[in-house]
């Protein structure tokens, strides 16, 4: 009876808020016409899908962990989708470093705390997506570089300032800055794609504006990330002005450790590629025109991502994420070969129960 | 250096002694074809029973068909295209000896397309044997050895217009152009549509086999009522009661030793004229039994054609049942002349032979009573013991469900064409061993001119194209439309000439 | 009052040309004495000028041909020099003419035979007459015919029996033969003599003689049916009109199959349809002519074996493989669509138009006979009377001509007899075999058995077979078959 009514509860609110939703952003379409306050695009510009000829790239990686006793395992595999289209159609598709990649195992340092493992294993993966981008830009020379996730480390990977793992850290961020580096040197543009974001940068700069403009209240905006809003608001085949990644770097976890040339550029937008899924937010460093470099980022993006009705995700993305994947099972291979080799005493000791 | 085909990969089931599933890197695998693979036991060969192709593209339904076009445009979804081969290991062998597959290859062995050579061998083919067409998938001929697939007898099953006529049109030609140092059989054929009454036709356009065939009209066939056995007499008057057939085969008794002191052989007249002599009621009713005898117009004196004229070594002789109507005549005469020829070749008065009979299940049907199926027990002896004689039987049919079971379990070798009736494929699987489900849906699916050979004559199932044959096709074939030509412009003629004439 | 005397010997007188006759009776003896040269009747293929011609080349004169009633005729005084003569035509011309002795060419000129009655108006004026008398005195004069007929009937009846072949034949009674065949062969030489027929042809024509068996064990209910009554009368011109002399004639060649002229021996030349196919001949002749002759001999043994067959299968045959056989058989065939008919034929035909000397003597015997029937009967109304010499006589005389003309067919076929002739005996046989093998379809149509026949006799099962010798006689329109007994266990021979 609890479960029912707690099923009840929650649809009611869900549906609730939905509606609320749904209300609040019919009330702001008339905004989508009006001057963003970027002052150089409307709110919405409508996305127009051009020819594409040439190389670009996806990266992503997949991974695994297990726990052992005092340490943790972590398989990881890192594959890189280079395509050819020719007049939108893909004709060649390569692999880096290969199609069919052994995944890798890695132990992390021993010793860590519960948040230290998770960023530990974020950093690992992170240190290999960028790497690889890396070496597929200054082999393949793609015009586009696709990047799953935030083109910059989260603010979760962060650790604590005396961790342990602070090393790795700045080692990615140096990577990271590399990347940019490689890519502008060799005339490529990195993208990167969040889905199911939960920033709220837009809801900000919407904030913002309706405190000149009321027509809505912000109570009415509360409850709502970025994604939810413009799940309403755009429609498909349309895009948000460009905004920067924040209104204050200073006070970036990281941004603020970017050198300026990057901390400055990074813009983002979202854009609706699909009827029935939600607006993707797409991240790029601009390097001046920044509409001019949305309009074609969000051309390439779009094209890529308007493949299926209710599902809005680059086509490389998916295919560098198939290579890439991993389950549960590839892990126990490794893990059972050191058990093997080691006894029990690796085990984690709730994994030894003997009862089920 | 030989082409990988594929590796063996691990499944739930496998790779085990009964089963081997492999990727298929390079080149094609078939259903039907043969691969081998080597490891610690020795030289594995298998059959791909099954094959399947994935994709993880197109995994949901719903997917594909929203994306549709657009998704070989925008994915490489033939990238991710994966042949899994699903393979039954057949045997395992060695320099010296083939024996069965009882170890497991090892998950990443190399699998190759079989060589000829160990195809040739692992399926004791015969340079000598009968060429029946090319092994599928492989450049090897179908020859089995002449004893191996006659010897302890061979069923040809298959459905109406599969291309059964066609195929044991084949096999005759390669019975009939063996030389006397390979051995040459007799070969007797009760041909119940003709069909292979082309064989006795001289033909100057294909192969001519009319100097080694010879045709009988089964209208035109006598036999001797002193030479039937007593028994088929008895099971044909089945009207007679006990005591009318006890006096007239008192009488018949009485005619033979007659005969045999020199009065020579007698016939249905001379049996009357001993009738006249009995108490008239049992004299009625004998001679209405004589009367329907005679009406089948079948008695004579002699047999005409006498089994030593039929069975000649390397000849054809086709008994066309084509021309009669009356089904007991049929069953008489196949009766008869196969008693003869096995009791004969008991004795060995006639060389070793093959019986071949077309639509098998009239004659040896599964459930009939004995006076519609007169040749049933004649034919499952021979069935039972002829191979001790070499005496075989060749039955042809397309409907193995009305097959008598015992008999068709005695035909080691079965040459199967395509049948898709669901009765026929579990009376086959039931009385053959080598035909399991996959075998099954394989044979259902087969075309015209494929045929799938299993038993003794080769050591595994084996799928093959039916060859071309040389000798000229039978003239019933003909099609309904140029039948129906045919009929209009007789016609026509036909009508000109009453024309002409009034 | 004239008396009655019997010719009961002859004796030529060669250096004297002469015949000496000797006529008794019971009381006296007359001898007359004939002028006489021993002769023969030249072929009449041979011209007699260059017949003379050739006997001078070889020094023979002391001879003469002379013309007697269209005929030319070799006379000499000397029967040695006419035995010469016979002896130098046979090797120069392949035709050997029949000398006969003396006595009995005289008696063939005369017409007169031994045991003659004649009467004797005076010892000049005698005459020979048809009634016959009791000459029993001759053959036994020791005691009267009649007691001797009681003491020792057998003899008895043999010395008749010897006294009608002695008149039957020509010949004294000392040299009547012991074998019905040599009696026959006598008949013949008479015949030919008369008609100027020749012997002994030199041929190389195959002749294939069937020994016949007879099936082993007894059988019962057996009806013996007699054929050789018939053949004297079916070779005669009603039916067949046997004769060398007009057999192939060339005023009646048939044209057409179903011609009745044809002998059933013509040799019909047919085309087989099938391969490897066997037929049973009507001809046992022809089945081992074809048999000695033709390939494929193990497999007609095997199927006489396999299916006890009186003879050999004829086959087997060929496809478009060509063969002569009998008339008869070729229509066979024809009908049943097993061959068909070809062109190059041996056809075989009598002459419809002239008979045959054979036939004419034949017709005279059975007339003669007949007539002794006809006297016979008249005497059988009183059965009480005791069987007398003329009776036994009679009666003899009857069973002799009926016996000879029997054994006539049989001693033409014969290949040991003078007057042996392939083409005659095949002509014969065929006869003989066609009629009893369409007796044979006739009787299992009328659903009577045959169990066995020969070239005398039918075997047929049951009692009923007057009937139907009856209704073969009629259907084929040929002398009716006799039943020569019935029996209710018998062997068949």
């Amino acid at each position: 009876m609890y479960l029912d009514d707690f099923i009840e509860n929650a649809s009611q609110t869900i549906n609730a808020t939905h509606s609320l939703h749904e209300k609040t952003t019919q009330r702001l379409l008339p905004l989508k016409q009006q001057l963003s306050p970027n002052g150089i695009e409307n709110f919405t510009e409508t996305i127009v899908p051009k020819e594409f000829s040439g190389k670009l790239a996806g990266v992503d990686s997949g991974f695994v962990s297990k726990k052992l006793s005092f340490m943790d395992l972590v398989l990881v595999r890192t594959v890189g989708a280079i395509f050819s289209f020719n007049s939108s159609t893909l004709e060649k598709a390569e692999y880096y470093p290969s199609a069919v990649l052994l995944p890798e195992p890695v132990l992390l340092k021993n010793g860590l705390e519960k948040d230290e493992e998770q960023q530990s294993i974020s950093l690992v993966r992170l240190e290999r997506e960028v790497q690889t981008s890396i070496n597929i830009i200054e082999k393949y020379y793609p015009k586009y570089l696709f990047i799953d996730g935030s083109i910059l480390p989260q603010y979760q990977d962060k650790p604590r300032k005396e961790s342990v793992i602070n090393d790795e850290y700045n080692s990615v961020l140096d990577l990271f800055q590399k990347l940019y580096e490689v890519a502008e040197k060799n005339s490529c543009t990195l993208i990167s794609c969040i889905e199911d974001s939960r920033g709220n940068r837009f809801k900000q700069m919407l904030s913002l504006y309706l405190e000149t403009k009321p027509i809505v209240t912000e109570q009415a905006l509360n409850g709502a990330n970025d994604s939810a809003l413009l799940d309403y608001f755009l429609l498909k085949g349309e895009r948000t002005f460009c905004f920067s990644y924040t209104g204050n770097i200073g006070m970036h976890p990281i941004l603020k450790d970017y050198k300026e040339k990057w901390s400055k550029n990074i813009r983002v937008f979202y854009l609706k590629a699909s009827d029935f899924d939600k607006p993707l937010r797409v991240e790029f460093i601009s390097k001046g025109d920044t509409k001019k470099e949305a309009d074609e980022i969000s051309s390439i993006v779009y094209s890529l991502s308007s493949i299926h009705k209710e599902y809005s995700y680059p086509s490389i993305l998916i295919e560098a994420d198939l290579r890439a994947r991993l389950n549960e099972q590839d892990i126990s291979i490794v893990y059972d070969k050191l058990v093997d080799k080691l006894g029990p005493k690796v085990r984690m000791r709730r994994n030894a129960r003997p009862f089920k | 250096m030989k082409e990988v085909l594929g590796t063996v990969v691990s499944t739930i089931e496998g790779p085990s002694p009964s089963r081997i599933d492999f990727v298929v890197n390079s080149g094609k695998a078939h259903k039907g074809m043969f691969v081998e693979l080597v490891y610690s036991e020795g030289t594995m060969i298998a059959m791909v029973d099954e094959l399947i192709k994935t994709n993880r593209y197109f995994e949901r339904p719903d997917s594909v068909k929203t994306i549709g076009e657009e998704l070989e445009k925008n994915f490489p979804a033939a990238d991710w295209e994966f042949l899994i081969a699903k393979a039954k290991p057949l045997g395992v062998f060695t320099d010296k000896l083939i024996q069965r597959s009882t170890f497991p290859p090892s998950p990443g062995a190399k699998v190759y397309v079989a060589d000829n050579e160990h195809i040739k061998k692992f399926l004791k083919l015969d340079e000598d044997g009968m060429n029946l067409g090319q092994i599928q998938f492989h450049d090897v001929l179908m020859k089995p050895n002449l004893s191996k697939l006659l010897q302890k007898h061979l069923a040809i099953l298959a459905m109406s217009g599969a291309g059964k006529s066609y195929c044991v049109s084949v096999l005759l030609e390669e019975l009939l152009s063996r030389t006397d140092e390979q051995g040459q059989i007799a070969v007797i054929a009760f041909d119940t549509h003709g069909e292979y009454t082309c064989f006795g036709e001289p033909t100057k356009t294909h192969t001519d086999f009319s100097s080694k065939t010879r045709v009988i009209d089964a209208r035109n066939i006598k036999l001797s009522l002193a030479k039937i056995p007593r028994y088929l007499l008895d099971k044909f008057l089945s009207n007679l009661t006990p005591v009318q057939k006890r006096e007239l085969f008192r009488i018949i008794s009485k005619l033979s030793q007659e005969m045999k002191s020199g009065v020579g052989p007698f016939n249905i007249n001379s049996i009357r004229a001993e009738v006249k002599e009995l108490e008239p009621k049992l004299a009625t009713a004998l001679n209405f039994a004589l009367d329907d005898l005679e009406r089948l117009n079948l008695f004579g004196k002699i047999d005409d054609p006498s089994i030593l004229e039929i069975a000649k070594p390397g000849q054809l002789t086709v008994i066309d049942l084509n021309g009669l109507i009356s089904q007991k005549k049929k069953q008489l005469i196949v009766a008869y002349f196969s008693e003869k020829l096995f009791s004969a070749r008991r004795q060995m008065r006639v060389p070793p032979f093959a019986l071949l009979i077309e639509e098998a299940h009239n004659f040896i049907p599964e459930s009939t009573a004995a006076e519609h199926a007169l040749a049933k027990s004649t034919l499952r002896t021979i069935a039972r013991e002829g191979r001790k004689f070499c005496a075989s039987l060749i039955l042809i049919s397309q409907r193995p469900k009305r097959l008598d079971v015992t008999t068709l379990a005695n035909c080691n070798t079965n040459i199967i064409l395509r049948i898709t009736n669901p009765n026929d494929l579990d009376h086959i699987k039931q009385s053959s061993e080598g035909v399991d489900s996959n075998s099954s849906s394989m044979i259902s699916s087969l075309r015209v001119g494929e045929a799938m050979i299993m038993g003794e004559a080769v050591s595994a199932p084996t799928f093959f194209k039916v060859r071309e044959r040389t000798s000229a096709p039978s003239k019933h074939e003909t099609t309904l439309e140029e039948s129906a030509k045919k009929f209009a412009s007789d016609k026509e003629k036909q009508d000109d000439e009453i024309d002409a004439f009034l | 009052m004239p008396t009655h005397k019997y010719l009961v010997k002859l004796k030529y007188l060669c250096e004297k040309n002469e015949i000496y006759a000797y006529f008794r009776n019971t009381r006296e003896q007359t001898v007359k004495r004939f002028s006489f040269y021993p002769y023969f009747i030249l072929q009449k293929d041979l011209d007699a000028k260059k017949v003379q011609e050739l006997l001078f080349d070889f020094k023979i004169k002391n001879f003469s041909i002379e013309q007697n009633n269209g005929r030319n005729k070799i006379v000499s005084s000397s029967f040695d020099t006419l035995k010469k003569i016979s002896k130098v035509l046979a090797k120069t011309t392949n035709k050997k003419h029949l000398v006969l002795a003396p006595e009995r060419t005289f008696l063939l000129e005369k017409n007169w035979s031994y045991f003659d009655t004649f009467s004797f108006e005076s010892s000049d004026a005698f005459e020979k007459i048809s009634r016959r008398k009791d000459f029993g005195f001759h053959l036994i004069p020791e005691i009267a015919f009649e007691e001797a007929l009681c003491l020792n009937e057998k003899q008895t009846s043999f010395l008749v029996e010897q006294s009608v072949f002695s008149t039957l034949l020509r010949v004294p009674l000392a040299k009547v033969p012991k074998t019905i065949q040599e009696k026959t062969e006598i008949l013949l030489e008479n015949i030919f003599f008369v008609n100027g027929g020749i012997i002994s042809w030199k041929n190389d024509e195959a002749f294939y003689s069937y020994n016949e068996f007879a099936p082993f064990g007894e059988y019962d209910s057996i009806s013996k049916i007699d054929f050789a009554v018939i053949w004297p009368q079916l070779f005669s011109k009603n039916f067949f009109n046997i004769g060398q002399e007009t057999m192939n004639c060339s005023c009646c060649k048939p044209v057409k199959l179903d011609d009745t002229n044809l002998l059933p021996s013509s040799r019909i030349e047919v085309t087989f349809n099938e391969d490897d196919s066997f037929f049973e001949s009507s001809s046992n002749t022809f089945t081992l002519e074809f048999h000695k002759n033709n390939s494929g001999k193990e497999f007609r043994k095997q199927k006489r074996r396999e299916f006890c067959l009186r003879n050999y299968p004829i086959g087997p045959t060929k496809k478009d493989f060509s063969a002569k056989v009998p008339l008869d058989d070729a229509k066979q065939l024809l009908d049943n669509n097993i061959a068909i008919l070809g062109k190059k034929h041996l056809p075989q035909w009598f002459c419809l138009k002239k008979e045959s000397f054979l036939s004419k003597e034949i017709r005279l015997v059975n007339e003669k006979s007949f007539e002794e029937k006809k006297q016979t009967l008249k005497k059988e109304d009183n059965l009480f009377e005791k069987l007398s010499f003329a009776d036994l006589f009679s009666s003899t005389l009857i069973n002799s001509m009926n016996s000879l003309l029997q054994e006539l067919p049989f001693q033409l076929t014969n290949p040991l007899s003078s007057f042996f002739e392939p083409k005659l005996a095949k002509a014969i046989i065929s006869i003989q075999e066609s009629t009893l093998a369409k007796f044979t379809k006739f009787s299992e149509k009328k659903g009577y058995r045959v169990l066995h026949v020969n070239r005398k006799n039918a075997f047929v099962k049951g009692f009923s077979s007057l009937t139907l010798t009856k209704s073969f006689s009629e259907e084929l329109a040929i002398p009716q078959p006799q039943i020569a007994s019935f029996s209710k266990q018998t062997k068949l021979i």
